[in-house]
């Protein structure tokens, strides 16, 4: 009796090690992809520890991010208006057009680093990145679909049938859950923490600043870095930085999202980081190359209601501190990271 | 020496296998062995006492409005199951999207409850602040249900759109879309439907069947001076304050 009750027993420990083994088997069949926290950064905002990014999702963000199917008529795909050698954003052009040639409000973000970010969007109307996609596949002037659509077209695709089944594990259709995930899971690898900057930083054998970026350095922490904060080169914060209101787009940002007047031409303090390439700047991208955006904030800028208490009074610039500025501001480009083979156009995927 | 050690561990390795069967077959017992009862909640879309049909049929609202009701949708969560004795039974992760257009999602078959005799239900109309900024899940809160704004983050917690020749809208078009999370525009409300005091039966399995009475929306509005609500803020405070008593219970009905 005791024999057979330890037997008892000792199937049952056996069963549920057996089921922990395939359990952990099963999680592990997909490589996970680690976020890199480079040294000196904060921790990122996105937790992988709950969300884990696999190799398999992230090649299917990837095919997602390039695909026009996404769009209502097929023309318009992520990429229309985030290209990787721009960081990632609409290049020369100050408002991107979507589906038929329509016309937005703003300039297209960069997407850069985004685990780091809290929230999305010029008026941080967007809390989180999974999220975050369904804003321009629904936008009418934008992709102008519905993500129901979306999967729906998906889900009669037998590549992405199969694709999503190795991404996912086997389930019988594509969910709106798993199109975010997957589009999430490419969108927080674009890292970059590879520029001069950064190597500089890192005490990397050959690289040094010349004297013109050294002496920007120090112009950009007196002046910039309370909004642009490093090593993320923004502080997460909205900001009226004085910009004088456009009455034809009439956009009162940020309080277009929480309602209170004090949020009045606020905006998102973007990110410096691959700076030189990604113009035109600003939220409506009205300034074509960054001597305009210096010219502004040491010369042009708007007294409204609710300006940054950073440009009051504005920061003092002689046309030398401009140049050093420029030199500095130019070490933040990776082109490692806006060359990444990995982050391109999947030609593999739409033969 | 050292094999007398071994058989010493390995005795002890023994018992401790001895232990953890034992306790597995506890836990086998307890879940499968108490008897349970089971309760389907049938939740129907009604325009007062009426069934609600979409689109077609012209309703009256106590406004003195006609209307047409095209969509009505709204999220039911958090569901807690009261006792008689004043023990709860809350449904983990329940959050359910009822459509008015969808009679399968307008039932609800709960299974192995606690036994007892059910006093009433308590649910909230609407996703939770945890939910809303969490990023994308599964299931009804898909958010290829449509019930999400792309713009704002957060859940639609009720949606409501229809017709009157009221309205001064393009197409005389009414929409209600109630939704917000945060503070101070949370519009996510709490609703308990009690059955009546003298219902003490103890039953094994059980219908209960609610109405959700769109009229209740209108009862307070008039759709010439307000046609919308698109954005979480006082207006739809205010109208998810009168929703809230939308639910009342038709029928009970039970077997010992």
């Amino acid at each position: 009796m005791k024999n057979s009750l330890k037997n008892i027993g000792l199937a049952a420990l056996l069963l549920s090690a057996f089921l922990t083994l395939s359990w952990i088997s099963a999680r592990e069949k997909n490589k996970i992809k680690h976020l890199i926290q480079p040294a000196g950064w904060p921790a990122p905002v996105y937790d992988v520890e709950k969300n884990p990014i696999t190799e398999e999702g992230f090649t299917l963000g990837r095919m997602l991010f390039y695909d026009p199917l996404l769009s209502a008529d097929s023309t318009i795909s992520c990429a229309s208006c985030h290209l990787q050698q721009t960081n990632f954003t609409h290049v020369d052009h100050a408002l991107s057009h979507g589906i038929d040639g329509k016309k937005g409000t703003r300039n297209s973000s960069v997407l850069v680093n985004l685990a780091w970010s809290k929230s999305f969007m010029w008026d941080g109307g967007i809390n989180h990145i999974e999220v975050q996609p369904l804003a321009p596949i629904e936008n009418p002037v934008e992709m102008n679909s519905r993500l129901s659509i979306v999967v729906a077209k998906l889900n009669a695709s037998d590549r992405y049938r199969q694709k999503f089944r190795k991404a996912f594990g086997k389930k019988n259709t594509i969910t709106g859950q798993q199109v975010l995930k997957a589009l999430s899971a490419y969108l927080l690898s674009l890292q970059s923490f590879n520029a001069k900057y950064d190597r500089v930083m890192r005490s990397e054998p050959g690289y040094h600043f010349t004297p013109a970026e050294a002496r920007g350095m120090d112009v950009f922490l007196k002046h910039c870095n309370a909004c642009h904060t490093a090593p993320l080169f923004t502080n997460q914060g909205f900001e009226n930085n004085g910009l004088a209101p456009d009455p034809y787009l009439n956009d009162g940002g940020r309080i277009k999202v929480t309602h209170q007047p004090s949020d009045s031409l606020l905006f998102k303090v973007p990110t410096l980081r691959n700076i030189e390439v990604s113009y035109p700047y600003m939220h409506d991208g009205r300034y074509k190359n960054l001597q305009m955006v210096l010219f502004h904030y040491s010369s042009n800028i708007s007294n409204t209601l609710h300006l940054s208490p950073a440009l009051q009074p504005a920061p003092d610039l002689t046309e030398g501190n401009k140049n050093d500025l420029l030199a500095f501001l130019k070490t933040l480009t990776d082109t490692s990271f806006l060359n990444q083979k990995e982050f391109g156009y999947p030609f593999e995927d739409f033969q | 020496m050292a094999q007398n050690r071994i058989r010493k561990i390995l005795k002890h390795v023994r018992n401790v296998y001895f232990l953890v069967g034992i306790c597995l077959g506890l836990v086998v017992f307890a879940t499968t062995s108490g008897k349970k009862q089971n309760l389907h909640v049938f939740i129907q879309p009604t325009f007062g006492k009426q069934a609600l049909t979409l689109e077609t049929q012209a309703y009256r609202s106590t406004q003195g409005d006609t209307v047409f009701i095209d969509v009505f949708r709204f999220y039911i969560s958090n569901l807690q199951i009261l006792y008689r004795d004043g023990k709860t039974f809350s449904i983990p992760n329940s959050y359910y999207l009822i459509d008015a257009s969808d009679t399968a999602s307008c039932h609800l078959q709960l299974s192995s409850l606690p036994l007892g005799a059910i006093a009433g239900l308590s649910f909230h109309i609407g996703v939770d602040s945890a939910k809303s900024v969490s990023g994308a899940h599964a299931g009804d809160l898909d958010l290829s249900k449509g019930m999400y704004w792309s713009w704002n983050s957060g859940y639609i917690n009720a949606k409501l759109e229809g017709r009157s020749p009221s309205c001064l809208s393009h197409k005389q078009q009414f929409e209600f879309h109630v939704g917000g999370y945060a503070h101070p525009n949370n519009s996510l409300r709490k609703a308990i439907v009690m059955l009546p005091v003298n219902t003490s039966a103890e039953a094994t399995s059980r219908t209960l069947q609610l109405q959700a009475d769109v009229s209740v929306w209108f009862a307070k509005r008039s759709l010439r001076e307000q046609a919308g609500i698109m954005i979480p803020g006082k207006a739809a405070m205010a109208l998810a304050d009168e929703y809230k008593h939308m639910f009342r219970l038709q029928n009970d009905l039970y077997e010992k």
